[in-house]
């Protein structure tokens, strides 16, 4: 049953390190975007606008985290689909079985006159 | 001379222009005049025309008057008018600013360009602008870098500013941090409680699968997997998240092609309703499992309907006649069954269990959704075997087998009571006069015999062919079988009766076997049964009277003159006596009080 799901796992493995990745990088980058000594203002402002990239790309990171957690649980459900559905119930038969002899007593039922 | 004159006018009348009155450009022109017109109807236009609003044009302004005297309609098409200008607005100022924003990204991709191109030609003259191209010669914008003496006050200036940049940068950035993890969790909350639901659902026993048409959204699937190829589609609901996260599943009242509806089975007698069918559903409730199994409930119905008019399509020449809404089965000259569909009815409407119509209707109505999953199984199964050979025909489906067997029943139940009906007034004449006779009636002889085991047996046993069987005996030795057997198909189309009489040959000379197809004919010859076995009883009465040639006519032994006749009709058997050139005298026991029997009117001769 992992057979099939092997490939599908292993880029979800992927994605969830490549993320991770992401996430500690981005960090990584604005704490060193952080201080402010000896640049001029113009080099100040770039570094302000890394820094917001820098978190937009954290919060992208995250947010397909969620979707790959989507992705998982429909894979899981997918990964088996309910077959409940074709099974035939034997207790029907029983009831047909009962209801079919009742109905061959009431039908048949001789009418006479004598 | 003449006051008025009569002025008439050469030109051609004007044809009508069909530019104009073509509907593209009504369209176009009521667009422009009232905006979207989707909620306009014939009311409301004659209340505009009356209110006297002809002038599209300053519809604001007749807005503001027409708010204080007409009030809703008004003011519904001035807000309507209101807002697509709002609508118009906004597009022009965003397409506006978007021109903006391309021409301030155009402006700084040339000066990049432009710069880069002194040093790297070819990328340069690729993304630069050809009009910067014909004004300035490529590569004559260069950079260097220049040492400054720094300036103190500038340096402090620069870092109380980057400071101040700095901070409000990580502030910031920290703000959306902080709100894209709430909303985060927020979301996961919502899909946690949606797949705990899903699951819920799906541990009822529903399949859970896409939705063919969005990717992205699960839906269930209630439909019946052998359902003809118009229901394959219909039979997925989808299960959108609503506000908090939980399932709300789409509304499914537009599947059917007849909404909410389901079957409904009436039984009708001289034109008055009898019996009617009950159609139950929990109307009200919203849980979604409930909804579910409504929707499937009326996928179910529909289908249904479906295959029945299609059926009853090609049986017309067995006396049901269809129209659009639905099916009718005509029984006997007063009686009809109606199959149409019907809404669901409200909780509280019981079956009416003293009518035995209503039972008979409720029972037809069940009757046909267990032979509509029969015929799903019966498909199963041929789906299930080896496909046949390719062929350049298609083949077409045939119908299934739900009005057939019911309306074979029905009919088979008629004729049996009708025969019963027969046989008993029969008996009874005879027995009124004394003589000897009884019936016995075997009904759906041949669905005794196979052994129910399951499901398709127990269907399969009440298809197909019905016999009865019944026996009479008649007085005079005469012992009649009669075979009643109905099959709505090849050969019979119908009923036929098969009628084997025995007996001692002497009375009558035809025995042995007699097929009829309609039911007065056997009428007939059971009366004229009853007739030739009277006249054997006569005969064996004691030797006093003689048959003549084989007919209905005895004449006395000793008399010769004396003839008696036996005539025998559905409502009596009759003996007629008479001398030549007189009146004749008839006697007649109808079945009712005991009169004379035949043996003291027989003396008095």
């Amino acid at each position: 049953m992992s057979d099939p799901s092997l490939g599908v796992r292993s880029g979800l493995q992927g994605r969830v390190n490549h993320n991770l990745d992401i996430l500690l990088k981005r960090f990584e980058n604005i704490s060193q975007l952080a201080p402010v000594e000896g640049k001029s203002r113009e080099i100040t402002a770039a570094e302000t606008y890394q820094i917001e990239c820098h978190a937009s790309a954290m919060i992208r990171a995250a947010e397909d985290l969620l979707s790959l957690t989507r992705s998982l649980k429909e894979a899981w459900l997918f990964g088996q689909l309910g077959s409940e559905l074709g099974v035939v119930d034997p207790a029907t038969d029983e009831n047909a079985k009962q209801v079919g002899k009742a109905l061959q007593k009431l039908a048949s039922k001789p009418r006479s006159s004598m | 001379m003449n006051a008025d004159q009569l002025l008439l006018s050469l030109k051609s009348w004007p044809e009508e222009n069909l530019e104009e009155t073509s509907v593209s450009s009504l369209i176009n022109r009521i667009q422009a005049q009232r905006g979207h017109f989707r909620d306009v109807n014939e009311s409301l236009l004659e209340e505009e025309i009356a209110a006297g609003k002809d002038e599209p044009q300053d519809d604001e302004l007749h807005g503001d008057l027409e708010n204080k005297a007409n009030g809703g309609t008004a003011d519904k098409t001035a807000g309507d008018q209101e807002s697509a200008t709002e609508l118009r607005n906004a597009k022009v100022k965003m397409a506006a600013l978007v021109g903006h924003a391309l021409n301030e990204a155009l402006l700084g991709l040339d000066y990049i360009s432009f710069l880069v191109s002194l040093h790297n030609p070819e990328t340069g003259n690729l993304t630069m602008s050809p009009a910067l191209k014909e004004a300035v010669p490529a590569g004559s914008l260069g950079f260097d870098k220049i040492q400054r003496k720094p300036d103190p006050k500038a340096i402090k200036d620069d870092e109380i500013v980057s400071r101040a940049w700095k901070m409000e940068g990580l502030n910031s950035a920290a703000d959306a941090l902080l709100s894209a993890s709430e909303k985060l969790g927020r979301e996961v909350e919502k899909e946690s409680r949606y797949w705990e639901q899903v699951l819920a659902i799906r541990d009822e026993g529903w399949v859970i699968t896409r939705i063919p048409r969005e990717r992205q959204t699960l839906g269930v699937r209630y439909g019946f997997a052998e359902s003809a190829a118009e229901y394959k589609s219909k039979g997925i609901g989808a299960l959108r998240r609503g506000e908090d996260g939980s399932v709300v599943m789409d509304d499914v009242a537009t599947t059917g092609s007849l909404g909410k509806a389901m079957l409904r089975v009436r039984v009708i007698e001289n034109g008055e309703v009898k019996g009617v069918s009950v159609q139950s559903g929990n109307k009200k409730s919203t849980s979604v499992k409930d909804v579910i199994e409504r929707a499937r409930n009326f996928v179910y119905e529909d289908e249904l309907f479906f295959e029945i008019m299609r059926e009853a399509r090609i049986m017309a020449n067995q006396g049901i006649r269809t129209s659009e809404d639905g099916v009718t089965l005509q029984l006997g000259e007063h009686r009809s069954i109606i199959i149409d569909m019907a809404p669901l009815d409200d909780d509280d409407t019981a079956l009416d269990v003293h009518s035995p119509e209503s039972g008979l209707a409720q029972g037809v109505a069940m009757a046909f959704r267990i032979l509509l999953s029969y015929n799903h199984r019966m498909s199963l199964k041929k789906r299930s075997k080896p496909p046949p050979a390719l062929s350049p025909r298609k083949q077409p489906v045939p119908p299934l087998l739900l009005v057939r067997p019911i309306a074979t029943h029905l009919i088979h139940h008629q004729h049996l009571s009708h025969l019963q009906g027969l046989l008993k007034s029969l008996i009874g004449i005879a027995k009124s006069a004394s003589l000897h006779g009884e019936y016995s009636l075997k009904p759906l002889q041949n669905c005794r015999q196979p052994e129910i085991k399951d499901v398709e047996s127990a269907v399969d046993t009440f298809m197909g062919r019905l016999e009865s069987e019944a026996t009479l005996v008649l007085p005079g030795g005469w012992k009649v079988e009669i075979q009643m057997s109905t099959m709505l198909g090849h050969p019979l189309y119908g009923t036929g009766f098969t009628i084997n009489t025995s007996h001692d040959g002497i009375s009558a000379r035809l025995m042995g076997e007699n097929k009829f197809s309609s039911v007065e004919e056997m009428e007939l010859y059971l009366c004229w049964c009853l007739e030739r076995s009277v006249v054997n009883e006569i005969r064996c009465m004691g030797d006093k009277w003689q048959q003549i040639a084989q007919g209905n006519e005895m004449r006395n032994v000793e008399k010769q003159t004396r003839k008696i006749r036996v005539e025998a009709t559905r409502v009596g058997l009759s003996i007629v006596t008479g001398a030549t050139g007189g009146t004749d005298t008839r006697f007649v026991w109808d079945g009712s009080e005991a009169s004379k029997s035949l043996q003291d009117l027989l003396k008095e001769f």
